[in-house]
C-alpha cells in the first residue's frame, strides 16, 4: 500500500528553483532513503511533506489525503512525524518534558501526567532511559539525535521523517543508531523515509534508496543498485567519473 | 476517593492570600494601605501578563491598556448605570478580553521586539481613543463616589478587592501553568516553528494566552479606577505601569507565578525605601541602577536563582512542566 505520494511537486525561492517535478511514492511499512547532492532540495522536500512550506505546484498524498495545503499542526496530527537536521529541542525544558507537547497535541493524550508516563516509555525506547530529567541543551549530540527522533514519535506518527539522524555521529554512534531506527521501526510498525549523506547508514537499513537531484528523483531503487547507477555516481562526482567498483559508497 | 496532592506553591499562595487579606485589620493608616494596594495591583498584572510574556515568551509593552479599558469600563458603567465596582470590575475584565482578542490576532503575528513596539503603540492608540470618546468626557477627569460611607473603610474594601483579583490570577496563573495549555505555551517560547510541527495551534494559543491575561488587567483597572476615585486618562494609561510589569516578571523570574510575586514585593519595597530615603528624582536614579545590576547578575531572575543557592546546582529557566516544579 501506497502510504506518501508525491506527484509533479515544484518549489522554488525567489529566482531559484529548487525543485522541478519530484514525484516519489513511498510504500507503506519500508525504510525509504533520500539522498542526494548538497542543495538538491530534500530538507525542502521534507518541508513540504511536514507542511512548513506550500508547494508551488503538485500535490502531496498521505494516507489517500491531498496534503499540500494542510497546516503543520493538522498534518502532525494526521501522522507525519519529524525531526529537524540541526537539532532543535526545546532547549529550556528537561529531556523528558521536550516530548510533552508532542504527546498532548498530537499524540492523543490529554492530561499532562499520562503524557509523561508514555514520555519515559519513549525515552527507554531510544536509549535516554536515565537522561529525563537532564536539560536537553546538556545532552551531547548522539543524545540530541536520539531525542529528536524519540521527541517525534511522541507525535504518534504513521511516517516518520528523518533529517540526518547520524550526521556528525562517530562510528560506534552511527552503528547504534542504525539499530535503533530498525528497532523503531519493527517495534512501532511505522514507516521510515529518511535523508542521509552517511552512505555506511544508508546501504545498511534502507529497503528503497531514491536520489534527489537537478530538482528531480534522478534514481530509485535498492541501496546496491543506486550505488552503481551512472547518473548517480556523475551527479556526487561530475559526469566522466567512472564506476570504480565502489560507486558512491566510498 | 482520589486525593490531590496539594503542591508547595499551592499552599504559598494560600499563605500569600491569608496574610494580603489580614493586612487591613492590622493597620488603618492609608499610607500603609495605599502601599500594599499598589504592591497587590502590580503582583496581579505581573501574574497576569507573565501567562503570555512569560510563558509563551511574547512580551507585551503596553499591558496598561487592558488595565485602563478595565478601568474606564468600571467608570462608563457607574456614571451611566451606578454600579458598584463589585459588578464593574468583571465587566470591565470581559471588555478588555474582547480588546485582546481583536488586537491580538494581527498583532501576534510579530514576534520578539516588533511584537513589544506595536504592543507599545496600541497601548498609545487605546488612551487616544478613550479620551476622545463622545459622551464619556475622559480628559475633564470624572469622580467616582466611594463605594462606602466612609472614606477608610472603603480603601479597605477596595484593598480587599484587589487581593481577590490577585488570588483570581494566582488561581488562573497556576491552573495555566500545570496543564496541557501550559505545555503548548511553554513550546512555544522555546521554538514555535518546531511547536507547529508537532499537533499546536500556535495563533490560538498565543490569542487565547493574550485574552487571559488582559482579562486579568481588566479586573485589576475596574478596582483600580475606585482607588484612584478622580480618574483621568494619564494614570489609568500611564506608559510607566506597562514597564514596571515586565521589569517586575523579569526581575522575579517568568517561570511560574512566584517569580513575578516576588518581584512585585520587593520592586515596591525598594522604590518606597528609596523614595522616603533620598526623594524622588534621586530615587529613580537609584531604582535604574538596582535593575540594571539585577538584571546584569540575574538573567533569569531571582527565583531561579533562589532554588540554585537551595538545590546547589545550575539554575533552571523551566522547571519540570506541569507539576508546578515539585519533582525535577
Amino acid at each position: 500500500m501506497t502510504l506518501l505520494e508525491l506527484q509533479g511537486v515544484e518549489k522554488s525561492f525567489g529566482g531559484l528553483s529548487v525543485l522541478e517535478g519530484v514525484t516519489l511514492s513511498i510504500e507503506s511499512g519500508s525504510i525509504q532513503g533520500l539522498i542526494g547532492p548538497n542543495g538538491a532540495g530534500k530538507t525542502t522536500l521534507f518541508n513540504i511533506v511536514s507542511g512548513l512550506l506550500r508547494p508551488d505546484a503538485g500535490t502531496v498524498i498521505f494516507d489517500g489525503e491531498d496534503i499540500s495545503e494542510m497546516a503543520p499542526r493538522r498534518i502532525a496530527r494526521r501522522g507525519v512525524g519529524r525531526t529537524f537536521q540541526i537539532t532543535r529541542p526545546y532547549p529550556g525544558m528537561t529531556t523528558r518534558d521536550n516530548l510533552l507537547p508532542g504527546l498532548l497535541y498530537a499524540g492523543g493524550y490529554d492530561r499532562v501526567r499520562d503524557a509523561r508516563t508514555r514520555a519515559t516509555e519513549l525515552l527507554e525506547l531510544v536509549d535516554l532511559g536515565g537522561f529525563g530529567a537532564e536539560e536537553s541543551r546538556d545532552l551531547t549530540m548522539s543524545e540530541q539525535k536520539r531525542l529528536e527522533i524519540a521527541r517525534a514519535l511522541a507525535t504518534e506518527p504513521e511516517l516518520l521523517l528523518l533529517d540526518e539522524v547520524f550526521a556528525g555521529l562517530s562510528h560506534e554512534d552511527i552503528n547504534q543508531q542504525i539499530e535503533l531506527i530498525e528497532r523503531i521501526q519493527s517495534d512501532l510498525d511505522i514507516t521510515i523515509v529518511l535523508i542521509e549523506h552517511v552512505m555506511e547508514a544508508t546501504m545498511a537499513i534502507c529497503d528503497q534508496v531514491g536520489v534527489l537531484a537537478n530538482g528531480g528523483i534522478i534514481a530509485e531503487d535498492v541501496p546496491a543498485a543506486v550505488a552503481h547507477d551512472q547518473q548517480v555516481i556523475d551527479v556526487y562526482l561530475g559526469s566522466g567519473g567512472e564506476d570504480v567498483g565502489g560507486g558512491v559508497d566510498a | 476517593m482520589i486525593r490531590e496532592r496539594l503542591h508547595t506553591s499551592d499552599r504559598l499562595a494560600v499563605v500569600v492570600v491569608a496574610t494580603l487579606l489580614s493586612v487591613p485589620l492590622l493597620t488603618q493608616d492609608q499610607y500603609y494601605l495605599s502601599f500594599f494596594m499598589l504592591m497587590v495591583m502590580y503582583a496581579s498584572l505581573s501574574i497576569g501578563w507573565n501567562i503570555l510574556g512569560g510563558y509563551a515568551g511574547y512580551e507585551s509593552f503596553g499591558h496598561v491598556a487592558f488595565l485602563g479599558v478595565g478601568g474606564y469600563t468600571s467608570v462608563w458603567l457607574f456614571v451611566e448605570f451606578g454600579l458598584e465596582p463589585f459588578l464593574t470590575a468583571p465587566i470591565g475584565a470581559l471588555v478588555a478580553g474582547f480588546v485582546a482578542l481583536v488586537v491580538g490576532y494581527p498583532a501576534l503575528r510579530l514576534k520578539g521586539p516588533y511584537f513589544a513596539l506595536v504592543t507599545l503603540i496600541i497601548a498609545l492608540a487605546v488612551q487616544v481613543f478613550v479620551t476622545n470618546l463622545p459622551g464619556l468626557d475622559a480628559s475633564q477627569g470624572i469622580f467616582l463616589s466611594a463605594p462606602l460611607d466612609s472614606p477608610v473603610r472603603s480603601q479597605a474594601l477596595l484593598y480587599l478587592l484587589m487581593v481577590g483579583v490577585l488570588a483570581v490570577t494566582i488561581f488562573v496563573a497556576r491552573c495555566v501553568e500545570r496543564s496541557k495549555y501550559g505545555v503548548g505555551l511553554y513550546a512555544i517560547r522555546e521554538d514555535e516553528e518546531v511547536a507547529s510541527t508537532q499537533g499546536i495551534n500556535t495563533t490560538k494559543l498565543k490569542v487565547g494566552a493574550f485574552v487571559v491575561s488582559a482579562a486579568l488587567a481588566g479586573l485589576a483597572g475596574g478596582i483600580y479606577a475606585w482607588f484612584l476615585g478622580f480618574v483621568t486618562p494619564s494614570p489609568m494609561f500611564d506608559v510607566q505601569i506597562s514597564i514596571l510589569v515586565v521589569l517586575i516578571a523579569l526581575l522575579g523570574g517568568t517561570q511560574s507565578w512566584i517569580g513575578p510575586f516576588i518581584g512585585a514585593v520587593l520592586l515596591r519595597v525598594v522604590d518606597e525605601i528609596l523614595v522616603l530615603q533620598f526623594g524622588g528624582q534621586a530615587a529613580q536614579i537609584m531604582y535604574g541602577l538596582v535593575l540594571v545590576v539585577v538584571i546584569l547578575y540575574l538573567p533569569y531572575g531571582i527565583l531561579p536563582k533562589l532554588q540554585q543557592i537551595a538545590r546547589n546546582r545550575v539554575p533552571r529557566r523551566v522547571r519540570t512542566l506541569g507539576t508546578g516544579g515539585e519533582s525535577g
